[in-house]
């Protein structure tokens, strides 16, 4: 990797078609320099052709990629200085794995024994120093893997592109991996796009996540924003276990309601709604908690009188489905040496705090760049 | 327990496959080197005294010569011609893959007979004219035969070989600031080189052991026809014709160590396979369509000219039905290249199946099989016919060693050709448990291995129908096959059968079985992970990364 300043990457109206088949569709993104951009999206959503695409290896159709001050679009792969991690990890068969790493770093006027010790810190880094001899058929998926990470790690770039390169290490060593990069790319001021289909892993380490769904960019934000306000259903069930209850709004007086399918009525504080009036209500598991008998009703608390139905053991927690006219809603309560674990059957009442509730599209629509832009779904509705 | 069952099975097979190597091949070939051996030092000096001799020295080198000369033509014709074919789309490919094929669909020996009628004598004297010393116009002729007879095996060698290209490679290279030279030096060249050393070296072993070709021609320096005809004369014992056949055979190991590393099964790169694609600059494009016109032309050229000669050539039915049984086995014919082809799916099959087994039988199986490349066919018949004073008066023995100098010649190759689609099939269709019937286990069984038991009985049977080396040791006092009567017919024009004539039905009727054998052979699309050699101890990352 290179000491220079950090580049910015500008994605510009981009679409990409490969073998007939459109997999981007006038997407924008602009990357600050330094920043590391976790891209998420189901299989198939466009991540790696996104990352293809800014490499040269995929045709853009329309569109601009610039770094910093300079377009790329049409400029040859081995001149873009951009270095990419491709999802299988391709390594060359025929030569061993120090050789698959000095690869990248020859062409720079470094001599045989600055070659030799850099690849080495390059292997202790992925925890592989003693396989330096060895060829790619002798090591497993996750050394392969490794030895790609650290083989694109060496290149002389400043904006790396990363397509899943945990996918075949276990939860234990990709934290670690996950974190060594974080800090090393943040130390050497690297652009960095990361494909993830692990969307923890892009909550926990991402300076900010952009969703991907059929090629279309859904929204670009930070973790907590997206994970607090996603733009529309698609995003937030994504992002980890969510209820969504359907119905409408209404205005009584000021206050915009939400009437639910089900006769479940909530005050709307924050709602995303562009085009109708019919959504679905979202919140999360840790929204809801539950009523004690003898609790006095607070501020514009609501209540849900339901039945357990189901309970799933989640280790410091565990996840009740609660059954409230016909919809069954999900609760996660902390274990605690004073809690009383519920029963199926048990009859209970949930609190609610609808300022924690937000009001989503039902459809997905996409597209626009505008779309992106979390402010414009913030603040109490204006209806 | 059925995985530890298949384990068993494989074992058995394999080293059922290592003792029928063993006494098929290794005891018949060390018999024969113990005859071949110099019984005292009067012996070993006349033996030294030959080896030094010009004329030996001679023949070799021009065999030697000869085989390289047509591996470099067909060489630079099969490079670019596999090129693009492995990054065209299909149907360019196919039209490539097909009429790179076709010149194996005729004999070499009657492709020798084909240019030598073509060019004519105006033409030899003329090519005389043009050729300077000491290259002579039916060397010339030699070569380009062979080259093109044999362009098929580098050809389909190395599509193989480039097939199994990731373009991910090329594309991490370029991806690493690599030029288009850098990446073909140090990505593409080493990864097609085993493919290409497996084709040339194959190649070169059939020049090296043809007997056919260089006898239509007049060629009388190569090595095999001096063999042959030294063996009509006298026995092996003989000094000058032991020294000929242990020089072929130390050719032919040659040849195999120097391809040795290529014919061992190796893991590749693994994982889907997606190959760079070909051009669409108009260049590209003009450069891939003459390239796949010329090969067209070339390889239909010959049926083309042989259509045209059989429509005037006069057929004498009657003389030509009485002749098909006096001067020619054709019963025999048919009778051998059906146990040809019965014998070469067994061995086949079993030695497709003990490459699947990962023990030392496995292994040590793979390498008798892969060691048979090293025995060339001529050899292997005169060790069969060498043992023919043990066998007493054992009727047909001559075609019992002809199906079985040619079913195990070819077993190298089959099993290159087909370990792949085995390696692809499922170990265990999900129906094959023990709760189903036999019978349904059997016919689940056939029907997954359909498609490679009818290519191995083709191959046979097309393998059978072509041999002549072996049939010209092996067959001396009866009716000969029909490879054999062609050549006859060949070598004397003018018979009462129409040499041409069968040799257009021939081919055409082979080049069928040929077709689809190749067909067959494809290898199904990679699903599963590839096992690996050795697995080294995985150890966790630094906490800290360098700064």
């Amino acid at each position: 990797m290179t000491n220079s300043e950090p580049a910015s990457l500008d994605l510009r109206h981009l679409d990409v078609t490969v073998e007939q088949r459109q997999r981007l569709r006038d997407l924008e993104l602009h990357v600050l320099p330094g920043e590391l951009i976790f891209i998420v999206g189901r299989q198939g959503s466009g991540k790696s052709s996104l990352l293809r695409a800014v490499a040269g290896f995929d045709p853009v159709t329309s569109g601009e990629i610039w770094i910093d001050e300079q377009e790329i679009t049409r400029m040859k792969p081995a001149k873009r200085k951009v270095a990419l991690l491709a999802q299988t990890y391709p390594l060359w068969p025929h030569l061993d794995v120090g050789r698959n790493i000095a690869f990248a770093l020859r062409g720079r006027g470094l001599s045989k024994t600055e070659i030799k010790n850099r690849t080495e810190q390059e292997l202790m880094t992925v925890g592989l120093g003693e396989f330096i001899a060895h060829l790619p058929n002798q090591l497993n998926a996750s050394q392969r893997q490794r030895v790609a990470l650290a083989r694109t790690l060496c290149a002389d770039t400043r904006v790396i592109l990363l397509d899943e390169p945990f996918s075949a290490q276990d939860l234990f060593l990709r934290e670690r991996l996950l974190q060594g990069l974080k800090r090393r790319l943040q130390h050497a001021g690297i652009t960095t796009l990361l494909t993830s289909e692990d969307p923890q892993e892009a909550l926990h380490f991402a300076d900010r996540i952009a969703v991907l769904h059929e090629g279309e960019l859904l929204q670009v934000g930070g973790p907590r924003e997206i994970y607090d306000r996603p733009a529309n259903r698609h995003v937030a069930e994504y992002f980890g276990n969510v209820n969504l209850i359907d119905g409408e709004i209404e205005i009584v007086g000021d206050q915009p309601m939400f009437h639910a399918d089900n006769g479940i009525v909530i005050p709307v504080f924050e709602h995303a709604l562009k085009r109708a009036r019919t959504g679905s209500a979202m919140f999360r598991p840790h929204d809801l908690h539950i009523v004690d008998s003898g609790e006095e009703p607070f501020g514009d608390r609501i209540r849900l009188s339901g039945r357990v139905e189901h309970d799933e053991f989640r280790g410091d927690h565990i996840r009740y489905g609660i059954e409230i006219s016909g919809e069954t809603l999900w609760i996660d309560l902390p274990r605690k040496e004073d809690q009383v674990e519920l029963e199926i059957g048990d009859l209970v009442v949930l609190g609610l705090d609808p300022a924690h509730v937000r009001i989503l599209e039902r459809e997905i629509h996409t597209a626009s760049s505008a779309s992106l832009r979390p402010s414009l779904t913030t603040g109490p509705a204006q209806t | 327990m059925q995985s530890q069952q298949a384990t068993s099975r494989n074992r058995s097979l394999a080293l059922m496959l290592i003792l029928l190597v063993v006494l098929l091949v290794g005891l018949p070939v060390l018999l024969l080197l113990i005859t071949l051996a110099p019984s005292d030092s009067a012996a070993w000096v006349e033996r030294h005294r030959l080896l030094l001799d010009g004329n030996l020295q001679q023949r070799w080198l021009y065999t030697l010569t000869v085989a390289l000369a047509a591996c470099t033509v067909a060489s630079l014709i099969a490079i670019p011609t596999a090129f693009v074919a492995v990054r065209s789309d299909p149907l360019i490919r196919g039209i490539l893959v097909t009429f790179g094929v076709l010149p194996l669909a005729i004999p070499a020996f009657a492709t020798a007979g084909l240019a030598r009628d073509l060019v004519g004598d105006n033409g030899l004297t003329a090519l005389a004219n043009l050729l300077p010393e000491p290259i002579e116009p039916r060397d010339l002729l030699l070569i380009s035969v062979y080259a093109w007879h044999f362009l098929p095996l580098i050809l389909l060698s190395l599509i193989a070989g480039l097939s199994r290209i990731d373009r991910k490679l090329s594309e991490t290279a370029a991806n690493l600031g690599a030029g288009g030279f850098l990446i073909w030096r140090r990505i593409i060249l080493p990864l097609t080189t085993p493919s290409f050393i497996l084709g040339a070296g194959l190649m070169m072993l059939k020049i090296i052991e043809d007997v056919g070709t260089p006898l239509i021609l007049g060629v009388d320096h190569m090595l095999a026809p001096q063999i042959l005809s030294q063996l009509r004369e006298t026995s092996v014992a003989d000094h000058l014709l032991a020294s000929q056949v242990l020089l072929l055979l130390l050719m032919a190991v040659l040849i195999t160590a120097l391809a040795w590393p290529a014919l061992l099964p190796n893991d590749d790169n693994g994982g889907a396979v997606d190959t760079t694609p070909w051009s669409r600059h108009p260049l590209s494009f003009s450069f891939a369509f003459g390239l796949t016109a010329s090969i067209a032309a070339l390889a239909v050229a010959p049926y083309i000219w042989l259509l045209n000669k059989a429509r005037d050539i006069n057929i004498d039915w009657s003389t030509l039905t009485s002749s098909f049984g006096s001067t020619i086995g054709l019963g025999n014919t048919l009778i051998a290249a059906l146990a040809g082809g019965m014998l070469l799916m067994l061995l086949g099959g079993l030695s497709i199946a003990s490459t699947r087994h990962r023990g030392w039988q496995g292994r040590l199986a793979r390498l008798a099989t892969a060691a048979i490349f090293a025995i060339p066919g001529v050899i292997l018949a005169i060790a069969y016919q060498h043992l023919q004073p043990w066998m007493g008066n054992l009727a047909g023995f001559a075609w019992i060693a002809l199906v079985l100098t040619v079913a195990l010649k070819h077993l190298p190759m089959v099993t290159h050709l087909f370990a792949n689609r085995l390696a692809s099939t499922p170990a265990k269709p999900t129906a094959m448990t023990h709760d189903v019937e036999w019978t349904s286990r059997t016919g689940l069984w056939l029907r997954t291995h359909a498609a490679m038991i009818a290519g191995l009985l083709m191959l046979g049977v097309t393998a059978m129908l072509f041999e002549l080396s072996a049939a010209l040791v092996l067959i001396t006092h009866e009716p000969p096959p029909l490879a054999m009567a062609l050549f006859h017919e060949l070598q004397n024009p003018g018979g009462p059968i129409a040499a041409t004539t069968l040799t257009l039905w021939l081919g055409l009727a082979i080049f069928i079985g040929l077709g689809s054998t190749l067909a067959l052979a494809r290898p199904n699309p990679r699903t599963g992970k590839r096992q690996t050699k050795k697995r080294a101890v995985d150890k966790p990352p630094m906490a800290e990364s360098p700064s």
